[in-house]
């Protein structure tokens, strides 16, 4: 008999590697870590202090898009910094890394002037002012949001001028959509509770100083800027009724939860209710996440929602919704069936298990072996870096979590099976995917609080698993087709897609459209822009192609040329 | 109520009774020793090393400090020699749940070279508590299908396999004691089998069985949860929103509960620290700041406590301007 206990990692250490299952073989998804070779190098600032200050465990996000149009995805790390200092970034800056479409990258920080404000949390990304380049906005602790107007070849700071400084509050994910499907982005900003370094109260548990929890402050509504496009923002949160809803939110998806043809929000909200928010169709919402289902977990609990995201788990045709929380409350899976309610599935889909002993944060569904079904990756990291001496089985660091969907429609934790990019037990929170070398593979980055920027580069053998990806641009609809959706026929399979404008914690995924063709040569694609053109496209083949709203795809070598804006 | 509770409650309960056991004395019955599993010749309380690493597990329990690791290491040394000791059962039970081991739990129980009813069943809770629902199944359903008029083995067979996603085999089993699901007040077990029904189509048995809960319990926030589901689904809006919204309120009320106790919590600590600092100004202020949120035993306790402090000051004459300011800090706050 032996009593040893099944943890990786030393209780309390800060990172290491978790050993390879025994005794079950190497999955066919493999991972591998490869950040410093493709020339990445940030470095999360957590800045934790003596005083255990709420925002130094929140880390921060990242975002995957393509800022120089080359067709090649880039990556933005939000920085951490001085969360007694949010007047100037002097520790933690933001970094910006371009990619030269086969994976390796430069850092274009000073270059494109990119350097932060406050202490860094989560970052967006869309095309504010239509110009074909893709602007960026960066929330914070104490220092506000910055939405920086990308010129394509620098950032320039325009928060002022488009009327968001008057964004003030502890802002912690936000997403562009067009939700009065004006044909411009607006934005939503959420915001996590009313906190002041002067007020912060310190904690203990049984004589041990540790974080407080957000029960302490108050919620701080959420905001919603209506793009007036004339390159100004007007909160009206009031107006669309978000902010009769006050929550201590931490992540945001957006996306088309009812498939109507407008873009509705979940907000993951810590030990509040999440709020669901559908969308009339001319921007304004009405929150049913409680008779939805969505708001508690099936005990009728307030869990502590950290991450969400949307993906069609059992290919029904109905968008379902995840959320991350902390451990022993699991990672809810809120199945949608019929259109409008929804069941938390996450035990008998095999998530549930996988989730409870760690603290989740980012989250992504992702197609991570081109068989057209969209996998799970789960960032974790605990916030407590002392709860290895209370506890035997839940660690400060903690592995990052790979689930494969099967057949049988449960997820298959191949964690342990899936590389050494898998196995790193490590204080992640930011994770997004996108492919970032141009072979058709989603590849996934993650962010650790007071850690790494990682690339796990996705070296699975899919044999013969091809991908379609498409860069969509909108011109009667935005720019950056956010809202878009996609139904595409693989075989016998409908697949949806969406490009979604927020969604995991604090980040920005690759808003291009993957479709895993599994061993089918092609897909016949629907495309349902956001202003309501519909686009066929037939029978088309593996690759990546760059589609303008109307008109015919054109197939790109991502990173062979820029591709400027019409 | 969820589903951490029984264990947890029972671990709790336990946690008294290990401390005597330790002890070699006597709790609810002899201090038996048992016999020594085969391989292992000296009796418990002969093996001096053994008694003493038990003995250290124990006192650090009772002062509350987290044995080390070393500590805990050779405690389940000394537990895998004994296993088959009730006292080291007892042992087992009230250290690894305190240290959230419950994968220790599950492998000592499962080292046992006999297991009983009421071991399957606790390996079962621990599976279940670990959301390691396939196990859980395997672990109690035999005891489940040789004993169905078993309420804890059948409901338990049912929570895993409802967890499991065998919705009809979870029916099974909590069919077969529904009697003693509703008299024993199982409220989380009748909101699955009535989920289940949902599940199945039949929203009418599901809305059935959640009204019955509900005369049992009025105030489960498990099955205004589970009933605004239902008839949402059933298209019932108005319904639906009465019972969420319900939900709502009672957890508004538990939050504030939480919140106000953890406010408390800090400043109690604050206060601490003050005293300890000597800062009687300082603690003054932290009381007088914490009185709005106290309730009323609390308040008196604070009264208390700043009488002893100003006069262990020598600054008994401010004392009754201070009672004052204190109470009416207190009446400010509105509580109770």
């Amino acid at each position: 008999m032996t009593l040893l206990l099944g943890c990786g990692a030393e209780p309390g250490s800060g990172s290491g590697e978790t050993p390879a299952a025994q005794g079950a073989p190497e999955s066919p998804v493999q991972f591998s870590e490869e950040a410093r070779l493709r020339g990445v190098d940030f470095q999360h600032e957590a800045g934790r202090t003596a005083e255990k200050y709420m925002p130094e465990v929140l880390g921060a996000g990242l975002a995957i898009a393509d800022f120089d149009r080359n067709g090649a995805p880039d990556l933005y790390f939000v920085g951490g910094g001085d969360v007694q200092n949010t007047v100037s970034r002097d520790k933690g800056p933001d970094r910006l890394y371009l990619n030269d479409g086969a994976g390796q990258f430069r850092d274009a920080s000073k270059e494109w002037s990119v350097s932060g404000a406050g202490y860094g949390m989560g970052v967006a990304v869309g095309d504010y002012d239509s110009d074909g380049w893709p602007d960026l906005l960066t929330t914070s602790f104490g220092g506000g949001v910055r939405l920086y107007r990308n010129t394509g070849s620098g950032f320039e700071d325009v928060t002022e001028s488009t009327g968001l400084q008057a964004e003030r509050a502890w802002s912690t994910s936000a997403g562009f959509a067009d939700f009065d499907r004006d044909g411009d982005l607006d934005l939503y900003v959420v915001h996590y509770v009313d906190y002041e370094l002067q007020l912060a109260l310190r904690c203990w548990h049984n004589g041990r100083h540790i974080y407080c929890s957000p029960g302490l402050y108050e919620a701080e509504p959420d905001s919603v800027w209506r793009n007036e496009g004339d390159g100004t923002f007007v909160e009206v949160g009031e107006q669309v009724g978000v902010r009769a809803h006050p929550g201590k939110g931490l992540a945001l998806a957006l996306g088309d939860v009812d498939w109507d043809g407008d873009v509705d929000a979940f907000v993951a909200n810590d030990i509040t209710r999440n709020l669901l928010f559908y969308n009339d169709g001319g921007g304004v919402f009405e929150e049913r996440g409680r008779t939805a289902g969505v708001a508690y977990d099936e005990s009728g609990r307030a869990a502590a929602g950290m991450g969400s995201d949307f993906s069609d788990v059992d290919g029904n045709g109905l968008v379902d919704i995840s959320c991350t929380n902390f451990q022993d409350e699991t990672s809810n899976l809120y199945l949608q069936k019929p259109l409008g309610v929804f069941r938390d599935r996450s035990y008998p889909l095999g998530v549930g298990a996988s989730a409870q002993n760690r603290l989740s944060w980012g989250i992504d569904f992702l197609d991570v072996d081109n068989d057209g079904d969209e996998d799970l990756f789960i960032a974790n990291g605990h916030i407590d870096d002392g709860i290895g001496s209370v506890s035997e089985q839940v660690t400060f660091a903690q592995a990052n979590s790979l689930m494969l969907l099967e057949e049988s429609g449960r997820y298959d934790d191949i964690s342990d099976r899936s590389g050494a990019g898998l196995r790193l037990v490590e204080v992640t929170r930011g994770a997004a995917s996108g492919d970032l070398d141009g072979d058709g593979l989603l590849d996934i980055v993650v962010s650790n609080n007071g850690g790494n920027g990682r690339i796990m580069m996705n070296r699975s053998d899919v044999a013969g698993s091809t991908s379609v990806i498409l860069w969509l641009e909108g011109t009667l609809s935005n720019r950056s087709a956010i809202g878009a959706r996609v139904e595409a026929q693989v075989g016998d399979a409908t697949l949806l897609r969406e490009v979604r404008g927020a969604s995991s914690y604090a980040s920005f995924n690759d808003p291009r459209i993957h479709i895993g063709l599994g061993g089918e040569a092609g897909a016949d694609v629907l495309l349902l822009w956001p202003s309501g053109t519909e686009q066929r496209l037939e029978a088309i083949g593996p690759g990546h192609y760059h589609v303008i709203e109307g008109e015919a795809p054109v197939p790109i070598t991502p990173g062979a040329a820029v591709i400027p804006p019409r | 109520m969820n589903r951490l509770v029984s264990l947890d409650s029972m671990s709790r309960a336990l946690v008294a009774c290990a401390f005597v056991l330790f002890g070699l004395g006597s709790c609810g019955g002899e201090g038996t020793t048992g016999s020594p599993p085969p391989g292992n010749h000296i009796p418990f309380e002969k093996d001096a090393d053994a008694v003493r690493i038990v003995r250290g597990v124990r006192e650090s329990l009772a002062s509350r400090t987290r044995p080390s690791s070393d500590e805990v290491q050779s405690f389940k040394e000394v537990a895998n020699r004994y296993a088959d000791e009730p006292f080291i059962q007892e042992a087992v039970i009230a250290l690894l749940p305190a240290l959230e081991d419950w994968d220790g739990m599950a492998t000592f129980f499962e080292s046992k070279s006999e297991l009983d009813d009421t071991d399957r069943k606790l390996i079962a809770r621990i599976y279940i508590r670990q959301a390691n629902y396939g196990a859980a199944r395997e672990a109690i359903l035999p005891l489940a299908e040789s004993q169905p008029q078993d309420v804890e083995a059948n409901a338990l067979a049912g929570r895993a396999l409802y967890y499991y996603g065998e919705n009809e085999a979870a029916a099974r089993h909590y069919d077969r004691v529904w009697e003693g699901i509703l008299s024993e007040r199982r409220i989380v077990d009748l909101s699955f089998r009535a989920m289940i029904h949902f599940d199945e189509g039949d929203t009418q048995s599901a809305r059935a069985m959640l009204e019955e809960g509900l005369k049992l319990d009025p105030n489960s926030i498990v099955l205004h949860n589970a009933m605004g589901r239902v008839l949402a689904g059933a298209g019932e809006k108005e319904l639906a929103e009465f019972h969420s919204n319900r939900v709502h309120e009672l957890q508004r009320e538990l939050s504030r509960n939480e919140t106000s106790q953890m406010r408390v919590a800090a400043q109690v600590f604050e206060i601490n620290r003050a005293l300890q600092a000597g800062d009687v100004d300082g603690c003054r202020e932290r009381i007088l700041r914490l009185l709005p949120e106290a309730d009323e035993g609390m308040r008196e306790q604070l009264y208390g406590f700043l009488d002893a402090l100003y006069r262990r000051a020598g600054r008994e004459a401010e004392l009754p301007a201070v009672l004052q300011q204190a109470r009416a800090s207190a009446a400010g706050g509105a509580k109770d």
